[in-house]
């Protein structure tokens, strides 16, 4: 099926606009490695539903027949995950935007001492492993009711969602044509209250909903702090991936990732749409 | 539209922006009477957009003061000026309608509904382009963006319009028919207008009087017609009127003259010259001028080049000339050099 | 925070000074959390590496960890592994984003969106992807047994199957920095150059890489940090291959030696804090493309 669509749009290829462009060897060079990189990514989600929807695995594809059996009895497995990690996300979530969004505005449009100084630290988290801050949140917060009623998953959630959500906010905040609109609101006579909700959040609104779902996929995603912090009692969904794939049939651990993909891949599509994730990784 | 008029004046103006230690506006007065249109009018950096801002209370200024109505307006800020500002790109807020982005200013006065939808239509009308209405503005084109933009600056029926080069996003061809359309539109409105242009045919063309600035500082403010006459200075001559200055040199019979044989008639004063390229002609006497280099106009030549004695000149001329010939030229009949200072 | 200067450039603002101590409290929130959240774990995980109860203040553990040939083995191997995937992730995603970006076509956008979704899955959905193609019974074994009668390629818990995984989470971020810096690029540029007569190899060598340098180098950068930091998928592929950050887990959990686990984090952290700076100001000063 991908061989099938990737011909035949290879095939429509040239360019429209610009057809008299055609002796770039790096532009060539290119087009097969994106399509390599495109096999190397997407071969092995298509693989896994493959194997979840295969009765015998172990004997050849669809040996034994196609079945949905692993996939119904994966979704009893990890629902109660499932429904733990998004509630988790949201929570993330709204403290993103809590946190995250006054900063982003500070940070975009004040010039104050240690502006550069402040955005880095604030991206340091993509820097330092998260087993190492992981440890680090277990021995200054120990093992007690933080840990226990997840209130350390959130904090380690949310300190690897920020970084992501501030860079992509701030550019967008301090662009100078939305600065130009609040302007002209500004001269029409227009109170703080009112541009704010009549001019920036409209005008902003697409590049925070990109943000939004970003922080929900990394946080739904995220295993490298949570593996330490989560409490045992309730296991998020990459926690209960992680026993599935060590314990379980591959046709079970199979069908439970399909159903963490069948929430991540959309989102990341629509993400995508919504103009793409932003990562700064300059500190 | 407006019932009164509102007079502006500027009262040694001055901005810095912070970390910079030049004023970006520079003691700046001028009075701009109700109803009037003024320019502002310099080269890129000279502190003209800076200036409206200024005025907007987008910028607060660092001395001076800022009259409107004969009230200090400097403590004020820009949402209770009631003045209509569009900036150089429009800034037409794209999630809305071009009924809607006229009726911001309205909804932000609380207006009742049934007056806003009068004053809305009645602004789209003034600049026809009621039939846009509920089109967005996205898709309309740069001069029918432009008429949005001052129709939602208008619609509140601000005291003063502020507009910062409202021609320089249009395409070349359409500026000099939108520029008509423009000061038609300011003088039915017959609100009183600050306009930002870095073109001086452009303010020449439009405003009843122009300020002419240089690094923050006002060289000159005047009507244009006082300004093509009398420029104040060298630099005010050569922007507006593309003159080019000539030192002159005092005969023994106490005239002066710009070259050998090109003799300045009447007893204007001594100092430099603004010659400016209408004021010379070929003809057979005068003095010699070398031509460098030579511009097609359609309905004439210009010819560029130097006097002998070095003094460089432009010449406006009926026929064509090889770059490099010379020939003579003398002062065109009935023509008064402006005097300048340097 | 000291008292701001006194007015910005040209934001809109109403009465100067007035507003502008209450505006720096919309950071407020975020320092808390930075506070808390980032600074005192760092803080306490580096005052538990060189503090213990039993000999106070002792450097015991840094000894070990830099002495001991099992935790410089596993220096080493992290160090190949996320050279050796940064260095496969920018030759493929390099001229890929250039096509990308500079071919705006159907195709250049689904590969686009294609290329992103590794981005959203954790470690372990990617060592499960592994197995599924080269392990026991991953796909390559299983079909080339069936057609050969022998299993060829079941390299799922070899370094080989290590660096697959951590190809897989390097692309999507290598893609995403270079892209944005070829959208950058004015195509009048590129143009201008060819019409100056330069062949394309000279158009690249001279503009185009020189303007994706510091992209190139922060890609890097964050490609390194992750690998680093790479747990999810170390935990679910490495079998004898031992990586730092499984030596960490065995340490805090296993075997129960905190401080020795504090210890491996600050170096760890510490290493890839600094190739992150230096491989970043790479980019910035004029040294060689990475």
């Amino acid at each position: 099926m991908t061989t099938k669509t990737m011909t035949t749009t290879v095939a429509a290829d040239p360019p429209p606009k610009r057809p008299s462009k055609p002796k770039d060897p790096i532009i060539a060079v290119g087009r097969v490695l994106a399509w390599i990189a495109v096999l190397v990514c997407l071969i092995p989600i298509v693989l896994i539903l493959v194997v979840a929807t295969t009765r015998e695995w172990r004997t050849g594809v669809y040996s034994g027949g196609f079945t949905l059996d692993w996939l119904i009895q994966g979704f009893d497995m990890v629902a109660i995950n499932f429904a733990y990690s998004l509630q988790i996300a949201l929570i993330v979530l709204v403290l993103n935007v809590l946190i995250g969004f006054p900063a982003s505005w500070l940070f975009a449009r004040r010039r104050f001492p240690g502006r550069r100084v402040a955005m880095a630290i604030t991206q340091t988290p993509l820097a330092i492993p998260g087993i190492a801050l992981a440890i680090g949140l277990i021995m200054a917060y120990g093992t007690g009711d933080l840990k226990r009623y997840g209130i350390l998953l959130v904090f380690g959630h949310l300190l690897y969602t920020l970084p992501f959500f501030i860079a992509t906010m701030v550019p967008v905040l301090g662009s100078r044509r939305l600065q130009e609109l609040e302007q002209v609101a500004l001269t029409l006579g227009a109170g703080r209250t009112r541009r704010f909700l009549t001019v920036t959040v409209p005008q902003v609104k697409t590049a925070l909903l990109g943000a939004l779902i970003l922080v929900i996929t990394l946080s739904l995603g995220e295993f490298n702090v949570s593996f330490f912090v989560f409490s045992p009692t309730d296991p998020p969904l990459p926690m209960e991936l992680h026993s599935s794939h060590k314990q379980d049939g591959i046709e079970i651990a199979s069908a439970v990732t399909v159903w963490f993909l069948a929430f991540v891949v959309p989102a990341a599509i629509v993400l995508e749409r919504l103009g793409g994730a932003k990562v700064s990784a300059s500190s | 539209m407006t019932t009164h008029a509102t007079a502006i004046v500027c009262d040694g103006l001055s901005y810095q922006y912070v970390g910079s230690d030049v004023n970006a506006v520079d003691d700046v007065s001028f009075t701009v009477e109700p109803g009037q249109v003024a320019a502002l009018v310099g080269p890129s950096g000279c502190g003209k957009s800076t200036l409206l801002r200024n005025v907007a209370g987008l910028l607060t200024p660092t001395a001076g003061r800022l009259l409107m109505d004969g009230k200090e307006t400097v403590g004020i800020p820009a949402d209770k000026r009631n003045i209509g500002w569009v900036p150089q790109s429009y800034a037409l807020f794209g999630h809305l309608s071009v009924a809607e982005n006229v009726e911001f200013g309205l909804r932000a006065r609380k207006v009742p509904k049934s007056e806003r939808l009068e004053r809305v239509a009645h602004a789209l009308d003034l600049c026809r382009i009621t039939a846009f209405g509920k089109r967005s503005p996205d898709d309309l084109s740069g001069g029918q963006r432009q008429r949005v933009a001052i129709a939602r600056a208008l619609a509140t029926n601000p005291r003063v319009l502020l507009l910062d080069e409202p021609l320089s996003a249009l395409d070349p061809q359409l500026r000099k028919q939108l520029r008509a359309d423009l000061s038609a539109l300011l003088a039915e409105s017959g609100v009183t207008t600050l306009l930002v242009t870095h073109d001086q045919g452009e303010a020449l063309a439009m405003a009843d009087m122009v300020a002419v600035m240089r690094d923050g500082r006002l060289e000159q403010y005047a009507a244009p017609q006082e300004l093509w006459a009398g420029p104040a200075n060298g630099f005010v001559a050569e922007f507006v009127s593309e003159a080019h200055i000539v030192e002159t040199t005092r005969l023994d019979d106490g005239r002066y003259e710009l070259a050998p044989g090109l003799v300045l008639s009447g007893a204007n004063g001594g100092g430099a010259a603004a010659v400016r390229p209408n004021d010379l002609q070929i003809s057979e006497e005068g003095a010699v001028f070398t031509v460098t280099s030579v511009e097609y106009a359609g309905d004439a030549w210009l010819l560029t080049g130097e006097l002998v004695g070095g003094a460089k000149v432009s010449v406006v001329s009926a026929s064509a000339v090889t770059p490099g010939d010379s020939v003579n030229v003398a002062v065109r009949p009935q023509t008064k050099i402006a005097m300048v200072e340097q | 925070m000291s008292a701001p200067a006194t007015a910005t450039r040209s934001a809109p603002r109403k009465r100067r000074g007035a507003e502008r101590p209450v505006s720096m409290l919309l950071a407020l929130p975020l320092a808390l959390v930075v506070a808390c959240l980032l600074l005192w774990p760092l803080a306490v995980l580096g005052f538990n590496s060189v503090v213990s109860q039993a000999d106070g203040v002792t450097f015991d553990n840094y000894v070990t960890v830099l002495t001991s040939s099992r935790y410089l083995n596993s220096f080493l191997i992290t160090s190949l592994l996320a050279a050796g995937s940064t260095l496969l992730a920018l030759l493929l995603c390099v001229p890929a984003a250039l096509y990308i970006e500079r071919i705006q076509s159907r195709a250049s956008r689904m590969i686009a969106v294609a290329l992103t979704i590794p981005l959203s899955l954790p470690g372990i959905v990617i060592g499960f992807f592994v197995i599924l193609l080269f392990g026991n019974v991953g796909l390559v074994p299983v079909a080339t047994e069936e057609m050969f009668g022998e299993p060829i390629g079941a390299m799922a818990y070899t370094f080989t199957g290590l660096m697959l995984g951590y190809l897989y989470f390097n692309i999507p971020r290598v893609i995403l920095v270079v892209r944005g810096a070829v959208a950058q690029i004015p195509h009048d540029t590129l143009d201008a150059a060819r019409t100056l007569g330069a062949s394309p190899w000279h158009v690249y060598q001279r503009v185009v890489i020189p303007a994706l340098r510091p992209a190139i180098a922060s890609a890097s950068a964050l490609s390194l940090a992750t690998a680093f930091g790479a747990y999810g998928t170390a935990v679910t592929l490495s079998r004898g291959y031992r990586v730092v950050p499984l030596d960490i887990a065995d340490a805090f959990t296993e075997s129960f030696q905190p401080q020795l686990a504090a210890t491996l984090s600050v170096v760890l952290a510490v290493v890839t804090t600094l190739i992150l700076v230096v491989v970043s100001r790479l980019g910035e000063r004029g040294g060689k493309p990475a």
